[in-house]
This record gives structure tokens, sequence and C-alpha cells, in this order.
């Protein structure tokens, strides 16, 4: 993953984060992207944000479009999108885990 | 329909280049989004915002997700538009300013008469500076109009003509109106012409705003070799330079005049007031700030479209 994109995917909410996340599912259209993120994470992404973070998930090459479905363009993730998101996620789990090992320790010196 | 057709017309603060690759797929979502509920205010703003936000990242304007050259020029463009407020501002100061040098005793004279003179010279050199862009941007224009291109632009050309014959004309009329009147009646106390006055400048603004907007129509048209975006960018950051001149020099001259003459600022009798506020000079000087920051931004981005690693942050 290159420093330009690593500086887009700093955060576990970012919209790009939260699209690539999505994605990682299968091909999805706009709208069931923003249903999607709003079931697995909570978030209501706003129609410039969806589309500005679509945009420039493309732009990166990170997602591909693919063949209009009554109107609707389906998104699928591309290989290198899915190579981003696989080594974010493990970048995440080894912070989480740190963090969880450390509450741990702390709750033990505690008790 | 009705619908259809609002949520077309939202798109419009799309970029023409985004709305040719997203608009059918984002006017149905944006459909599917709604469903039946109203189209508020705080959804159209959202779509607005973020349609404004696209113009500005893919034009150049912000953030590094365009070109470098064209982040170039985009902030010189960005400086051509500064500079036609300056011009404007400017215009303003001349006239707030005139006879000035009548009104401060001989012993404060010059110190402000050289602030004075120094604003002139940075607007002159500003001037120069940008007609000396025109002139890089001369043979682009010529191939462009080689290319069959003129016939695409040739329209934006006919609104400031007319401003211009209409500013040529009123300023004719006034001057001829004005040498009738005395000095009172030209400074306020004959209504009709004050009306007419202030008719006149707007037109001009008018004019000079039609102007500007038809010289980016074409210069965001041309195509420029590098070594002439290059040449235009060092141009852009000189006149930024000097509008920044222009700001600094009139401070200085409204402070010196605020110091040694008050009455002028205030168009009173000598000893009057000492209050150096003036509102019409206020006004100038924002003005002539707007256009600073202005053309700084836009020199900004053509000196950071050279940064050697950019890294993008949006």
């Amino acid at each position: 993953m290159n420093k330009k994109t690593s500086q887009l995917l700093r955060r576990p909410n970012d919209p790009l984060m939260l699209l690539l996340t999505s994605l990682a599912s299968g091909p999805k259209h706009g709208y069931a992207l923003s249903k999607d993120v709003e079931d697995f994470a909570g978030v209501t992404l706003s129609p410039g944000t969806l589309y500005g973070a679509i945009t420039r998930l493309e732009e990166l090459g990170l997602i591909a479009p693919l063949e209009e479905v009554d109107r609707r363009r389906p998104y699928r993730l591309t290989t290198s999108g899915a190579q981003v998101l696989r080594e974010v996620t493990s970048e995440m789990r080894r912070l989480a885990d740190v963090g969880a090992a450390r509450l741990r320790l702390a709750i033990g010196g505690v008790r | 329909m009705k619908r259809r057709h609002d949520v077309r017309r939202l798109l419009r603060w799309y970029p023409p280049s985004w709305r040719a690759r997203y608009e059918d797929e984002f006017q149905v979502f944006l459909e599917d989004r709604l469903e039946d509920s109203a189209l508020t205010m705080r959804f159209r703003m959202s779509v607005a915002v973020a349609g404004l936000r696209e113009r500005c990242y893919g034009s150049g304007l912000v953030g590094t997700r365009s070109a470098p050259p064209t982040q170039r020029r985009t902030g010189s463009l960005t400086v051509l538009v500064a500079w036609s407020i300056m011009v404007v501002g400017g215009a303003g100061l001349v006239k707030t300013a005139e006879h000035f040098r009548a009104t401060l005793p001989a012993q404060s004279r010059a110190f402000a008469q050289l602030a004075y003179n120094a604003t002139a010279a940075a607007g002159a050199a500003g001037t120069l500076l940008v007609l000396a862009g025109a002139v890089v941007a001369l043979p682009g224009f010529v191939r462009f109009v080689r290319a069959k291109g003129w016939s695409a632009v040739r329209q934006v050309f006919v609104a400031p003509l007319v401003a211009s014959a209409v500013t040529v004309v009123t300023m004719f009329a006034l001057s001829r109106w004005a040498h009738h009147l005395t000095t009172a009646q030209r400074n306020g106390a004959d209504v009709g012409y004050s009306v007419a006055f202030v008719a006149t400048v707007a037109v001009a603004v008018v004019s000079v705003a039609l102007w500007t907007r038809a010289s980016v129509a074409v210069a965001s048209r041309i195509t420029l070799t590098s070594r002439e975006l290059r040449w235009a960018s060092a141009l852009a950051i000189a006149v930024s330079l000097s509008s920044l001149l222009v700001v600094l020099s009139a401070t200085t001259w409204w402070i010196q005049m605020g110091l040694h003459a008050p009455w002028f600022l205030q168009g009173s009798r000598p000893g009057v007031t000492t209050s150096a506020w003036s509102t019409n000079l206020a006004v100038t000087m924002f003005v002539l700030v707007l256009g600073t920051l202005g053309a700084l931004w836009g020199a900004s981005r053509v000196a950071l479209s050279y940064r050697p690693t950019r890294v993008n942050t949006q």
C-alpha cells in the first residue's frame, strides 16, 4: 500500500474504508452501498460523501464499475482494493490486539 | 416528474466532467434515497456543498487530487481573477485619494506621498505583469483559434463588449454632466448625479467582471506548453506579490492620512475631526484585501504544485 492510499485510509470510519469493507462482500450499487454501511457501521453517508468516496476510490483504482443494471451501476473491489483492505484491516487488528492486551494488563495490575 | 427535474437541477453543482461520468447513476441513487420524502433544504445543501467541493478539488483550486499542471493553471487563473478585484479596489482608492496632497501640511507630506506612490507603482507593476501573462498565453491562444476553437468561446465576448460600450458611453455622459456642476454637487449634493455616478461604477465593475470571465473561459481552454505554463506561473506569483505591496502601501497611506489629515478622510474641513475612519476607504481596503488574499491563494497553489513529493490528504 503506497503512502497516498495509507493517508486516505487511516481511520476506520473513513467513508473510503467503509465502502471498501462493504464491497468486500460483493458488488453493490450506490444505494445498496449506503444501506449496507448503515447496517454494519451505523453510519449514514450523505449522498455527496458517498459519491465523493466512490469517485476517489475509482480514481485510485481500488474499485471498478460494472455494467449498469436498471440505471444503477454496481461497483466491485479490484485486486489492489482487496489488497489495501487486507493491509488496513490487519493493521487495525494489530492495534486492537495491542490495546486489548494492555487493557488486560492494566486490569490485572489493579487487581 | 417534477422530483426528477429538481434532482437533475441539483446536479448542476457538480463539474461537467464529473456529471458526464456519474450523473445518471447519482440521479437514480438520489431518487432511491429520497423515495417519497421531500427534497429538504438540508439535503439540497448537502449535495450542493459536495458538488462545489468536487469542483474545487477537480479544478485544482484545493487539494492535490488534480495533476500539478492543472493546479498551476488554476492557480494562475485565480490570480487573474484576484487581480480584476484589485483593479476595482484600486479604482476606488484613486477616487478616494483624489487631491489628498493639497490637504496635507507640507512638513508631513513626504511619507504619505511615498506610500501613495508605492501603491500606484505596485498597481502599475501588477498590471504590466498581467499583460505579460497575456503575451505568454498568446501563442496558445493562436493555436486554439487555428484549431477552430474560437467558435466555442465567441459567445462569452458578446456580454463584455456590450458592457464596455455602455461603460464608455455612461462615463462620457457623466463627465460632460460633471463639468456643469459645482464641487459640492459632484460630491453628493446633486442626488441625480450621485445615482448616475453609482450606476456608472456598477456598470464598470460588471464590465471588468465580464472581461475576467471571458479571459478565464478562453485561458482554461487553451493548451500551454510546459515552458509557457512555467512563465505564467512565475508571473502569477509576481502579481500576487504586487497585490500584497498594494495593500501594505495603501494601509501605510491611510495611517499617514489619519495621522496628519484625518479631516480629508471624512470629507470635512481641516481641524473638524480627528477620526481616521472612512467608510469609503474601509470598503476599498476590504476589496483590496479580498483581491490580495485571492492572489496569494492562487500563488500558493502554483508554488505548492512544484513540491517534489505530494501526499494526498483529501
